[in-house]
């Protein structure tokens, strides 16, 4: 029922709507993805390749007419699934590393916000989207959970999960003392 | 930094901070295709101020100047059509006889069953594996996420355009199933469209292409799915009787624009698995006459089997009612 609500799109299909042209859908939305898309992965080029690769699954999808249901929330979920992807296929090509070869920030120029990004990137992906869907854009869990094409309760354990894994990820902990 | 309500109020801090280090994005270009007639001029707005952490739906701010082409965003193509098809339709068109017809029912076009108001008791809040793709010795492409405890068998021919209807009412439902560890699905391919696609084989090359993903790609979750929901898309699923339909190489491009990998590519563009993909398919149409003479029908597509015997998927709940039913 959510995926029909949030998506109505069979409905609109071939319909020329009021709807707004991907054109404008991409102006107004390129930075937002953008961001979106870079608190995901943490890699600016990156991030705008999957912004990119978004806005062609909306073309392919929906065609330069978009319908009045705005594809937003269409354009997320298409944009996390190509980050969890990627990662998969990034994973096989990256040797996970236990330390960061980073020197750590001084104590007394206690930077929590670079701790914090860094703690993220040792999150698997599916636990990363969580959070950002959750704390970044505010999402419900049941939207973040349509996004992810999984349960609910889904969304809550691997959010627990991630906040746990912060909560005693070493480097983390050990500087914020 | 030990409770949750400190934690969260970092984590919005820190996204806040990262997400202004992103002062632009990518543009829309248009299509790009080929074949692609309205390439639509496309101005990108000036740096969105942020407002706030969750942006509008549609932000008011009008479309403003463009800018100047960015060489670093990537670029990509929707696959050719294969031009050189136009004489073989012809010879198609007169010998085309379809041995087995197509339900004429459509599915429910609207309001498809609700997965997650039955998900069964007792999945709890654990993380199902991630689905993966295998192929049986019968051909059959299994896709599944771990040991679910419903099976069925899904039979389709790729140039079955009420099969591309199926995949547009059911596919959403059918993966999310898969995905929450609640059903395997075991794809089988036909390919007896194939006198009515303009190339003649269309059938049988994707299916050989779907193996190919299947077998080296299989282990990569949603590869496979998002391959046979982009061959079902009407962006590119070939029409019946027309003059265009995908070459191999086409069908290799768009495996890779949803994330198979260039080995797999490289197969399908060859065409190496045809012989073998048709030798499949025949097993599978025997297996889909079996399926149907259960029922005192004749064999069509799509059709989706329980237990050897056709489901009536034209019942909206059809797929939440199976997976309501007692397992094992």
């Amino acid at each position: 029922m959510i995926g029909v609500t949030l998506f109505p799109v069979d409905a609109d299909e071939g319909v020329v709507s009021e709807g707004p042209t991907l054109a404008a859908f991409a102006a107004a939305q390129s930075v937002p993805l953008t961001r979106f898309a870079y608190l995901l992965c943490g890699d600016h080029q990156r991030a705008e390749d999957l912004v990119q690769d978004t806005f062609l699954a909306v073309y392919r999808r929906f065609g330069e007419l978009l319908p009045v249901a705005a594809p937003v929330a269409y354009a997320r979920k298409t944009l996390v699934n190509a980050y969890l992807a990627s990662s998969r296929r990034r994973s096989a090509a990256e040797l996970p590393i236990a330390e960061i070869p980073e020197e750590p920030a001084p104590p007394d120029d206690l930077d929590l916000p670079g701790l914090m990004w860094r703690a993220l990137t040792r999150l698997p992906p599916r636990q990363r989207a969580v959070l950002v869907l959750r704390y970044y854009l505010d999402q419900p869990d049941e939207v973040i959970a349509e996004a992810l094409d999984c349960r609910r309760g889904t969304v809550r354990s691997l959010a627990s999960r991630a906040l746990a894994a912060l909560r005693t990820d070493p480097t983390f902990t050990e500087e914020s003392r | 930094m030990t409770t949750d309500l400190e934690l969260e109020r970092l984590l919005r801090e820190t996204f806040g901070t990262y997400a202004d280090t992103v002062t632009d994005g990518p543009r829309w270009r248009g299509a790009e295709a080929e074949h692609s007639t309205a390439a639509t001029p496309l101005a990108l707005a000036e740096t969105t101020p942020r407002s706030g952490a969750s942006e509008p739906l549609f932000p008011d701010s009008p479309m403003s100047v463009p800018r100047p082409p960015d060489a670093a965003s990537r670029r990509w193509r929707i696959p050719a059509i294969a031009a050189a098809s136009v004489a073989v339709l012809a010879l198609a068109t007169a010998v085309l006889a379809p041995r087995v017809a197509h339900w004429t029912a459509h599915p429910a076009a609207e309001g498809g069953p609700s997965m997650t108001a039955d998900a069964p008791a007792g999945a709890g809040d654990s993380v199902p594996p991630d689905a993966a793709a295998t192929v049986g010795p019968d051909g059959a492409i299994t896709v599944a996420a771990g040991d679910p405890g419903l099976v069925l068998d899904l039979y389709v021919d790729a140039l079955c355009p009420i099969c591309g209807e199926f995949e547009r009412t059911n596919g959403e439902a059918i993966e999310r199933a898969i995905d929450d560890g609640q059903l395997a699905v075991r794809y089988r391919f036909v390919d007896f469209l194939n006198a009515a696609s303009a190339s003649g084989d269309y059938s049988t090359r994707a299916y050989a292409a779907l193996l190919t993903v299947a077998r080296q790609d299989g282990g990569e979750p949603g590869v496979f799915l998002r391959f046979h929901a982009a061959l079902f898309d009407p962006a590119h699923q070939p029409v019946e009787q027309s003059a265009h339909d995908l070459s191999n190489a086409d069908l290799a491009s768009l495996a890779g624009s949803v994330g198979a990998s260039a080995a797999a590519q490289a197969d399908i563009a060859s065409g190496a698995g045809v012989a073998e993909a048709h030798t499949l398919a025949s097993a599978a149409l025997d297996a889909l006459t079996a399926v149907a003479e259960t029922a005192g029908r004749a064999p069509g597509v799509p059709t989706v089997a329980f237990a050897g015997t056709p489901v009536n998927t034209n019942s909206p709940g059809w797929l939440a009612g199976l997976l309501a039913r007692p397992t094992r």
